[in-house]
C-alpha cells in the first residue's frame, strides 16, 4: 500500500515540472537576443613587436579602440545606443564611455587624461589608458615616441623599452628600461662595457648619443638569436663605471664618471657578475614626494585659524625647500595649490615621480581634549587583508599565466594589486617613520605621541617607502598654538628634512 | 476501528480523493518551500536568528549590546552597556541601533564619544560569510573632528561594538554613500573590510 502512494507522486511533479522547464527555456530564448547583440572578438596575442599609428585631437594623443583590442587581443563589446564600450582583457572588464574621461576597471574609477571621442568612424582613446593603466593589467610591455607618433606593443617576455641619457656633475648615466625585472649579466670587453640579456629584445633600439660626448664615445644594441647586447664604449675621461640595478620601477643605470664613484654593494664594476635575483632598492633617498593633505573643497580639520588644508601646504612647501637647498634631495608634490586631490591620484603621482619616499603631510584632531603631539604612521592593512591579497595575487598570477597569455608570459611576473604594494615596504617606511619621531623627540617643539601603523588610504599603493606625519592635533590649544606659527611650522619641516637626511644615510 | 474505517473509506473515494489529497499535498509543499525561502532573507526571525536576538515580551524585543567608547589616552577602549529596544528582530535594524548608540556618547565622563552625533545610516546588511556591510551618508561624516587619530577611533570604537554584538560578523566593510570609499575622511583606508579579531 505504501509502495503505491509512493509512486503516484512521481508523474504528478512531471506535468508540472515540463511546463515550468518550457517556460524556462522560452524564458531563456527570449533572453538570447540581448547577448548574441555583443561583437565578440578573440585573436591570439602576436609574438613579435607590432606598432600602432596614434592620432591628436583637440590637442591630445588618441588610439583606436580597434587597435587596443588588437594590442591586446582583447575582446570588444559596443552599446551604440548607449555608447559604451566595454573591452575584456582576460577577467578585467575595461568600461568606457563616448565624451567620459573616466574609465571602470572592475570597481575602480580612473580619470584619463581627456574625454574618450568619438571621432573619424572610430572611437578613439586617450593614449594614457594604454601607455600608463592597461599596463598595470597586461603584460604588453609598450612605448610611444612621439616623432613617428608610433606606438610600439612588445610581446610577452623580457623587453628591453628604450635607454635614456643624463649628465651627471662629473659623468653621464644611461638608464635602461627593461618591461619588467630582467636578467642581465655585466662584462667588459677591449675597454667596453656590455650587458647581455638572454633572451630579450628591444623596442626602442635608439640610443641618445651626442657629438663630441667626452664621456661616451658609441652605444649600440646587437640582436643576437638568443641575446642582446647593450655595447657601451666610452671615452679616455672615463676613470669609474659602475652598473646598477633599480627596482620599482625597474631600470639599470650605468654610470660613467671622471671621477672615482663611491661603491654601491648592489653595483657592478669591470667585473662580471650575474644579478638574476629581483631588484631591491638602495638605502639613498634621492626624491621625496610630498604629500600636503587634503586640498580644495576638502578643507580637513578646520578650527579657529586652523584650516589643515592651508598648514599642510605650507610645511610641504618648507619641508621641500630645505631638502632641495640644504641636503640636495630631489623633491616633487602631490599639490601644489590649494586643489582636492583624491587618495588614488596622490599614489599615482608619488609612483609616476618615481620617487623614494612618499610623505602625507597633515594636522590631527580628536574629541578627546587632552590628545596632543605628533605621530607618524605607517602603511599596514592587517593580516586577514594580507593574506586575502595574497590570495588574490596568487590567483590572478595563475589566471593570467594559464589563461590569458596561454603560458607565454615570463614566470617571474606577479600581479600585485594596487594596495598591496606598500606592504613589501613595511620595514622600510617603518625606519624612516622612527627617524622622524627620533627627530620631533629631539627638536621638542611637541611631544611625540609614537609610531603607529594601520590601513592608510594614501598610503596602500604607493611603490616606495611611505609615511603619513601628523604634526600635533589641531583640536588642542597647545599644539594649534603652535600650528599657527610659522617659526614653529619652519622649525617642524626642518625636523622632518633632517629624519629624511638621516634615514637615508643610516 | 478508525483508521481501518478511514482506509475503507479512501478506498471507497478512489481516483478523486487521491488527486484531491495530492493536490494539497503538492500546495502545502509549496507553501512551505515558499516559507523556507522567505526564511532564507536578509530579516531573520530572532529565534532563528545566529546572533540570538531575544524576545523580552509580546510584541517587542531587547538586546543588551557593549557600546565601545575612548579612553582619555586616545588609546584604548571601555565598553559601556546599552539595552537596545527593538520593534522588530532583524539583525540590521540592531546594528542601526548600536550605531545610533555609539553616535549618542557615553554616559561616563572619563569616556568619549568616537562616532559623529550626526551619522546617518543608507544601508546595512549581512552576507552569509560572516561579511557587514554599513554604508555611510557621506554629508553625515563631515562635521567632526577629523584626523588619523579619531578616524581609527572611530573604526575600533564600531568594529568592536558591532563584533561583539554579533559573534557571526568576522569582517565588516564601511562604504559611503553606498560606494567603496578611500576612507571615511581621508586618512584610514576603508577599500578592504576590518577584520574584527584584528581591532579588539
Amino acid at each position: 500500500m505504501s509502495g503505491k502512494c509512493a509512486a503516484p507522486f512521481a508523474p504528478h511533479v512531471s506535468p508540472c515540472a515540463a511546463p515550468l522547464a518550457a517556460l524556462i527555456v522560452c524564458a531563456l530564448l527570449m533572453l538570447a537576443p540581448s547577448f548574441a547583440r555583443a561583437d565578440i572578438e578573440v585573436r591570439m596575442p602576436a609574438s613579435e613587436p607590432r606598432t600602432f599609428a596614434t592620432s591628436e585631437w583637440d590637442g591630445v594623443e588618441y588610439i583606436t579602440a580597434d587597435d587596443v583590442s588588437l594590442i591586446y587581443s582583447a575582446s570588444l563589446y559596443w552599446r551604440p545606443e548607449l555608447q559604451k564600450m566595454t573591452l575584456r582583457l582576460g577577467d578585467f572588464h575595461v568600461k568606457v564611455t563616448a565624451e567620459n574621461p573616466n574609465v571602470v576597471i572592475e570597481d575602480r574609477v580612473i580619470h584619463l587624461a581627456a574625454p574618450v571621442l568619438f571621432r573619424a568612424g572610430h572611437l578613439q582613446l586617450p593614449l594614457d589608458l594604454v601607455t600608463n593603466i592597461l599596463p598595470d593589467l597586461c603584460p604588453y610591455p609598450v612605448i610611444w615616441r612621439p616623432e613617428p607618433r608610433l606606438l610600439t606593443v612588445g610581446a610577452p617576455g623580457s623587453v628591453i623599452l628604450d635607454v635614456t641619457r643624463n649628465m651627471l656633475p662629473n659623468g653621464i648615466e644611461l638608464i635602461v628600461r627593461p618591461s619588467g625585472p630582467a636578467d642581465f649579466v655585466t662584462r667588459e670587453l677591449d675597454g667596453e662595457i656590455q650587458l647581455v640579456f638572454p633572451g630579450s629584445r628591444v623596442l626602442n633600439e635608439q640610443v641618445p648619443l651626442l657629438e663630441d660626448d667626452p664621456f661616451l664615445l658609441d652605444a649600440q644594441w646587437i640582436q643576437n638569436v638568443d641575446t642582446l647586447t647593450l655595447v657601451v664604449a666610452k671615452t679616455d675621461s672615463v676613470i669609474d663605471y659602475q652598473v646598477t640595478r633599480e627596482g620599482r620601477p625597474e631600470r639599470i643605470v650605468v654610470r660613467l664618471s671622471a671621477v672615482p664613484l663611491i661603491k654601491d654593494p648592489q653595483s657592478t664594476s669591470g667585473t662580471m657578475r650575474a644579478l638574476t635575483s629581483p631588484s631591491g632598492r638602495t638605502r639613498q633617498i634621492g626624491r621625496v614626494v610630498i604629500d600636503a593633505g587634503h586640498g580644495g573643497a576638502d578643507m580637513g580639520y578646520q578650527n579657529g585659524a586652523i584650516i589643515e588644508k592651508d598648514i599642510t601646504l605650507d610645511i610641504a612647501k618648507r619641508l621641500g625647500r630645505v631638502l632641495e637647498e640644504e641636503y640636495g634631495i630631489a623633491v616633487a608634490y602631490t599639490r601644489e595649490g590649494d586643489e582636492e586631490v583624491t587618495a588614488e591620484r596622490r599614489t599615482e603621482i608619488a609612483n609616476e615621480a618615481q620617487g623614494d619616499l612618499l610623505i602625507s603631510l597633515h594636522v590631527n584632531a580628536s574629541t578627546i581634549p587632552a590628545l596632543r603631539g605628533t605621530e607618524v604612521y605607517v602603511h599596514s592593512p592587517g593580516i586577514g587583508v594580507s593574506e586575502r591579497i595574497e590570495r588574490i595575487v596568487e590567483e590572478a598570477t595563475t589566471r593570467y599565466r594559464t589563461e590569458v597569455v596561454g603560458g607565454l608570459l615570463d614566470q617571474s611576473l606577479r600581479m600585485i594589486p594596487w594596495d598591496a604594494v606598500q606592504t613589501g615596504y613595511k620595514k622600510r617606511s617603518g625606519e624612516v617613520a622612527r627617524s622622524i619621531q627620533r627627530a620631533f623627540n629631539e627638536g621638542e617643539d611637541l611631544p611625540t605621541r609614537g609610531v603607529k601603523q594601520g590601513p592608510i588610504g594614501v598610503l596602500a599603493g604607493a611603490d616606495m617607502p611611505a609615511v603619513l606625519v601628523e604634526f600635533g592635533f589641531g583640536s588642542s590649544r597647545d599644539d594649534a598654538k603652535r600650528l599657527i606659527e610659522k617659526t614653529s611650522r619652519e622649525r617642524l619641516a626642518e625636523q622632518v628634512a633632517r629624519a629624511i637626511r638621516e634615514a637615508s644615510s643610516g | 476501528m478508525n483508521h481501518a474505517h478511514s482506509a475503507a473509506h479512501y478506498g471507497m473515494n478512489g481516483a478523486a480523493h487521491s488527486a484531491a489529497s495530492r493536490g494539497a499535498l503538492l500546495l502545502a509543499t509549496l507553501l512551505c518551500a515558499l516559507a523556507l525561502l522567505a526564511g532564507c532573507g536578509r530579516d531573520r526571525s530572532p529565534e532563528g536568528n545566529a546572533d540570538g536576538i531575544s524576545l523580552a515580551e509580546r510584541g517587542q524585543l531587547t538586546r543588551s549590546v557593549l557600546c565601545y567608547f575612548a579612553t582619555a589616552d586616545g588609546e584604548t577602549m571601555e565598553p559601556e552597556r546599552r539595552e537596545l529596544v527593538l520593534d522588530e528582530g532583524s539583525r540590521e535594524t540592531m546594528a542601526k541601533l548600536l550605531i545610533a548608540e555609539l553616535a549618542r556618547g557615553p554616559h561616563r565622563e572619563d569616556l568619549y564619544a568616537t562616532v559623529p552625533p550626526t551619522i546617518e545610516i543608507d544601508a546595512l546588511f549581512f552576507d552569509d560569510v560572516g561579511g557587514m556591510f554599513v554604508s555611510f551618508v557621506g554629508a553625515s561624516l563631515l562635521p567632526w573632528s577629523w584626523g588619523s587619530s579619531s578616524e581609527f577611533l572611530m573604526v575600533r570604537s564600531t568594529v568592536r561594538s558591532l563584533g561583539a554584538a554579533f559573534p557571526s560578523v568576522r569582517r565588516i566593510t564601511f562604504l559611503v554613500d553606498g560606494r567603496r570609499a578611500d576612507s571615511l575622511a581621508g586618512h584610514v583606508g576603508t577599500a578592504h573590510p576590518f577584520e574584527v579579531a584584528e581591532w579588539r
